[in-house]
């Protein structure tokens, strides 16, 4: 049991990050929190995807040519996979413009409400 | 033209695109050229699209291999049948929406035409790419371009709009996470992005753990894209509150383009067998999918905003889809793909009528349509088609698919979501006749009012050109899909319903 | 190609008419002489049509014309039969008829929205039309849709609460009627896989794959969906629909709606069920029972009736039942008593109906009280009036006595004595509230006063006043005048020839 949570320490710790992410989109009254907490959340995903790129004993995924000839053969299991790399930097720019978008909702709630917490904003429509 | 024909995929895509970053140097420039642009952007789509269904019919399945790299390692579009005819009904609702949206951005957005039109192109971009590609990661490149253009467009509408379309944001991102996370754990256990490839490799992993929970964490993420019920909180707000031009063009295509992600994922990456035998998901969809309805309907009864109750019924219409699929046999999976095609033309009909109120009256609650079937008969011409589309009168093209989801139903014994359906219909009936006596009868009014030959507000004033002609476009096409139903079921759909179904 | 060139395009001229009618109407709204023009050439061009159908659907057999395809095996299509024409017959003569009582009604009251009205009317009897020309349930379907759409704004046209109120009840029974038949059409496609009317009923192979208990229920299901009909308890729509204008009420109740509820439950039961599959569930006897219930307690309703209108409501959901019962015998002689009713009771239920409004408009009364000696004010009309009570109840030389004639020898022929009995009660009972009205306006003193003067004013008949008046009373003494024709002369119209050639077709020459 203790050994299944150790070893897997990395997933572990993605979850807290992304329940951590998910809570304060949820509970916390401010809209800054909010959108502090989607970027947690978009982050422990990008965390969690890169970390499935690891290997034991491999190095980094430059090949290297030598002087003018080809790349040789490339022993694929020396390099760590770059798939997912690729994949999360088009995941981070995602995460970047919803972020630049959320913000830009926030700027907006701001000017009309001029206060940042959910529930004043509710209760002053209510009236 | 040959190497048009052969690009077609791509090209249905790459045009919006770089045209919306064209219309923003060209509004920098001259605001004016901006809609003229984007009519001639969308329409060159539109044509692209149909070329694309032309090839699909003559010749089968299209596989493109965008920068010529093979699958699986380089990205694909694969356009088939199912596809393609979605291809086609977005590009033409588009390109309908974006030569309606003049008038109504002239009234509401007046200082921001050019972005408006740059992030609308953007917007149909994410559409079509979502629902052209093969590759799953793609999928989410361009779910998460919709939704972004979609949350900025939603925000800049009337008060409360971005309060609706913050919430928007959270619950969209959280969806398209967990699509991610998806993706993530196919990846894991398979190596592989592509679609087809992975609908090789899965059926080895069925038993795997790590697919279910995949599995369920794409249902979930599609679920509260398409709005289905209980996930479905976002939209009444958003839909409601957004320009009338940003409305009519989300709520026909957002969500039903949720609905063919679902499928595809459901039959296409997954085989039919996993989520009907194996986990038996179809059947928890069926009884969403009847909740769906049964809430929809009640809640739209009891809006007085005309576009909030469209909004109800969108997500009562998202019931019969996924109760359609998770009937899980070839006469519903018909009637649910028919009914995408069907509830993107019946819902831009409605909220294009609900664009042109706001445009003529300044509002869009159910008491703006007073005396519409006077002062504007050929609106109320067409609310009539979507009306009577959405209840399901024949020859409209919503009897039509309703008829099979129905027989699905009948078939499948699933007797909750046959009653469902038909007391829908008797709700969309009490709805839309609520506002049909709100525009026909005007003489107790006249009465009341004055005795006076015709009121001031109820003299003809009909709305402007560019507006009506999308109208009575869609509305000629919900009845052209009706009546050639099976043509298009014969020759397309049935091509397109899963094997092993 | 050939074949597309040799279908007889009748049925979809006689469709075509109510529509090109409707939509010039429409346009000429502003010229109110025009577009009553529109409205009498559509319906005497229809009437015209239909009857030029007859010899030919008599000598030949019936006319097909498939238009589309809907399903597979289902196409929008038209079998004009014999027993379609007899409905199709009725509905385009009367259109003619209250279509000049409607002028002389609208314009006599003045009344709003006639463009609307005029506009609805065609559309309506487009829905009727179509009912009796259609090939297949999902056609019927469609037009059924047509009809009850397109009256809801006829029901509703006074626009007062009262009105608007009857008119969600009305859509809220007949919609929902809709929708069962919609289940019930569904349901037999998926048994059998067709839904076109065939004499001898196409759901006995379905015998053999579901059992008798679904095959009952799903009868009812379609009795439920023949709200139309007016059968008890799913009647109520009907009496609350009287505060229609009276030439819409003559329309709903002799003409389209009702005709076409009891239309349908004879399609049901003879083309769709077939008289074998019908003895083996027991279907005719419990519909029979049904119809019986009705047909007493809507008479016992009516005795107590003070409004006029809605005394002949209550008549209409009798005699309405009188022709389910007869479909229900199953024995030919029964079965053509229920088709030739179909129109005889039109044509008589609409004198009652077209006397009704034309005391309405030129006198102002709707309680039967009121209408002390007015028998002699508008002598014409009551004259009709009466010949078409005593049709009513059943008595020559009025055709109401060939149409009971036939059902009394329909009722000994299958065997089902107590249902004569049914029908011999609800006659005497008819003449039990028939007869009131009659005396109250022959034989009673007028309600107005003497004069000081010593002359007696209102003796004199006030029915030619206006020149407008004639538009409505012609049209009703037509209408007696023919009520009188097809007792003496069964063969006008070729109305009993076609329900004889249908019967024979559905019996097998018994």
């Amino acid at each position: 049991m203790w050994d299944f949570i150790v070893s897997k320490y990395n997933y572990w710790i993605y979850i807290i990050l992304m329940m951590i992410g998910f809570y304060g989109m949820m509970a916390k009254n401010n809209f800054m929190k909010k959108v502090i907490g989607m970027n947690i959340f978009q982050t422990a995903l990008i965390l969690y995807f890169i970390s499935t790129a690891a290997k034991r004993n491999a190095t980094l995924p430059i090949v290297e040519y030598h002087h003018g000839h080809g790349p040789g053969i490339v022993h694929a299991v020396d390099f760590i996979n770059p798939l997912p790399h690729v994949l999360m930097l088009t995941a981070i720019v995602v995460g970047v413009s919803t972020l630049g978008v959320a913000l830009a909702i926030v700027i907006l709630i701001y000017k009309r409400y001029h206060t940042l917490e959910e529930d004043e904003i509710l209760g002053s429509k209510g009236k | 033209m040959e190497k048009i024909i052969s690009n077609s995929p791509a090209l249905i895509v790459v045009i919006p695109l770089i045209s919306a970053f064209l219309t923003l140097g060209i509004g920098v420039l001259k605001k004016k050229f901006c809609y003229p642009f984007a009519v001639i952007a969308l329409s060159l789509s539109v044509f692209s699209s149909v070329v694309t269904l032309n090839t699909i019919i003559k010749t089968g399945t299209i596989h493109y291999h965008l920068g010529g790299w093979d699958p699986p390692w380089g990205i694909e579009y694969v356009v088939d049948y199912l596809n393609g005819l979605i291809l086609v009904a977005i590009a033409i609702i588009g390109l309908m929406i974006v030569i309606f949206s003049k008038e109504t951005v002239k009234m509401e957005l007046p200082e921001r035409i050019p972005f408006f039109y740059t992030i609308f192109l953007l917007e149909v971009t994410g559409l079509l790419g979502i629902v052209v590609t093969g590759d799953m990661f793609n999928l989410y490149v361009f779910l998460e371009i919709a939704s972004l253009a979609g949350y900025a467009l939603i925000a800049i509408g009337e008060d409360g709009a971005p309060l609706a379309s913050f919430r928007y944001v959270i619950m969209g991102t959280i969806g398209a996470c967990f699509y991610l996370l998806g993706v993530g754990y196919l990846y894991i256990m398979t190596g592989s992005l592509n679609m087809a490839d992975l609908t090789q490799i899965l059926p080895n992993f069925y038993h795997s753990k790590v697919i279910m929970v995949a599995f369920v964490f794409f249902v979930v993420g599609v679920a509260i894209k398409m709005a289905l019920f209980p996930l479905h909180t976002w939209l009444p707000d958003a839909y409601t509150r957004a320009p009338s031009a940003v409305s009519a063009l989300l709520a026909p295509l957002m969500t039903k383009v949720g609905v063919y992600v679902m499928i595809r994922i459901l039959f296409t990456v997954f085989r039919p067998e996993f989520p009907i035998k194996m986990l038996h998901a179809t059947d928890i969809m069926a009884w969403f999918g009847t909740f769906a309805i049964l809430f929809g309907g009640i809640m739209a009864l009891s809006q007085t905003d005309f576009k909030r109750m469209l909004c109800y019924i969108i997500v009562a219409e998202i019931g019969y889809m996924v109760g359609g699929i998770g009937m899980a046999n070839a006469l519903a999976i018909k009637g649910a793909i028919f009914h995408i095609i069907n509830d993107m033309f019946m819902a831009a009909c409605l909220f294009l009528v609900a664009g042109i109120v706001m445009h003529e009256t300044g509002g869009h609650d159910i008491s703006d349509f007073t005396g519409i079937f006077r002062k504007m008969p050929f609106t109320a011409a067409i609310f009539m088609v979507g009306a009577l589309a959405v209840i399901g009168v024949p020859p409209t093209c919503g009897f039509f698919s309703k008829w099979y989801l129905l027989l699905g139903g009948i078939e499948a014994k699933h007797w909750g979501f046959v009653m469902a359906l038909l007391l829908c219909t008797l709700m969309n009936v009490a709805l839309f006749f609520r506002v049909i006596d709100k525009g026909l009868y005007v003489h107790a009014l006249e009465h009341k009012l004055e005795h006076a030959s015709e009121p001031k507000e109820l003299q003809f004033h009909e709305a402007p050109l560019s507006m009506l002609i999308p109208g009575f476009i869609i509305a000629i096409a919900i009845f052209l899909i009706g009546i050639f139903n099976q043509a298009i079921l014969k020759n397309i759909i049935e091509l397109a319903i899963p094997s092993g179904l | 190609m050939t074949e597309l060139l040799a279908m007889d395009y009748r049925p979809v001229l006689a469709i075509m008419c109510p529509i090109i009618a409707s939509f010039l109407i429409l346009v000429s709204g502003r010229r109110p002489n025009i577009r009553e023009s529109w409205t009498i050439i559509g319906s005497i061009s229809l009437f015209l049509i239909v009857l030029s159908m007859t010899p030919f659907v008599l000598k030949e057999g019936p006319i097909k014309c498939s238009l589309f395809k809907l399903f597979p095996n289902i196409d929008f299509a038209f079998n004009v039969d014999a027993f379609g024409l007899i409905f199709a017959t009725t509905s385009s003569c009367l259109w003619i008829l209250v279509s000049l009582f409607s002028i002389g009604y609208m314009r006599g009251l003045e009344e709003h929205a006639q463009t609307r009205y005029y506009f609805c009317f065609a559309l309506a009897i487009l829905g009727a039309i179509g009912i009796a020309l259609s090939a297949n349930l999902v056609t019927l379907y469609i037009f059924y849709e047509i009809l009850t759409i397109s009256t809801y704004p006829l029901v509703a046209h006074d626009e007062s609460p009262e009105a608007i109120y009857a008119g969600h009840k009305y859509l809220a029974y007949l919609l929902t009627a809709g929708v069962f038949f919609l289940l019930g059409i569904l349901v037999i496609y998926f048994l059998v896989g067709t839904t076109d009317f065939a004499p001898n009923g196409i759901l006995k192979p379905a015998l053999g794959s579901t059992s008798r208990l679904v095959l009952q229920a799903l009868f009812f299901v379609f009795m439920l969906a023949f709200m139309k009909a007016a059968w008890m308890p799913v009647h109520s729509w009907l009496p609350t629909a009287m505060i229609a204008p009276t030439p819409v009420s003559a329309l709903l109740h002799a003409v389209a709606v009702v005709k076409a509820g009891v239309f349908g439950i004879i399609r049901t039961v003879y083309y769709v069920y077939g008289t074998d599959l019908m003895h083996e569930l027991n279907l005719g006897l419990a519909l029979g029972l049904l119809a019986s219930f009705t047909i007493i307690v809507a008479n016992f309703y009516a005795i107590g009736q003070v409004n006029l209108k809605r005394l002949l409501a209550y008549s209409t959901i009798n005699q309405l039942s009188v022709i389910i019962l007869g479909a229900a015998l199953l024995s030919p002689m029964a079965a053509t008593s229920a088709m030739i009713h179909i129109a005889y009771h039109g044509f008589m239920k609409i004198t009652l109906f077209l006397c009704a409004g034309a005391i309405i408009v030129i006198t102002g009364k709707t309680e039967i009280s009121q209408m002390r000696g007015i028998g002699r004010q508008m002598p014409i009309t009551m004259t009709a009036f009466s010949i078409a009570a005593i049709g009513m109840c059943g008595a020559p030389p009025v055709a109401g006595f060939i149409s009971k004639w036939y059902l009394c020898l329909g009722t000994l022929q299958a065997g089902q004595v107590i249902f004569l009995g049914v029908v011999l009660i609800s006659a005497l009972l008819d003449v039990v509230y028939f007869f009131p009205v009659i005396k109250t306006a022959f034989f009673e003193k007028l309600a107005v006063p003497a004069l000081a003067n010593g002359g007696e004013v209102g003796e004199k008949t006030i029915e030619a006043e206006r020149p407008l008046y004639l538009f409505m009373i012609i049209p009703l003494a037509i209408t007696a005048i023919f009520s009188i024709i097809f007792c003496l002369f069964p063969h006008t119209f070729h109305i009993l020839d076609l329900a004889e050639m249908a019967v024979r077709n559905l019996f097998g020459g018994m």
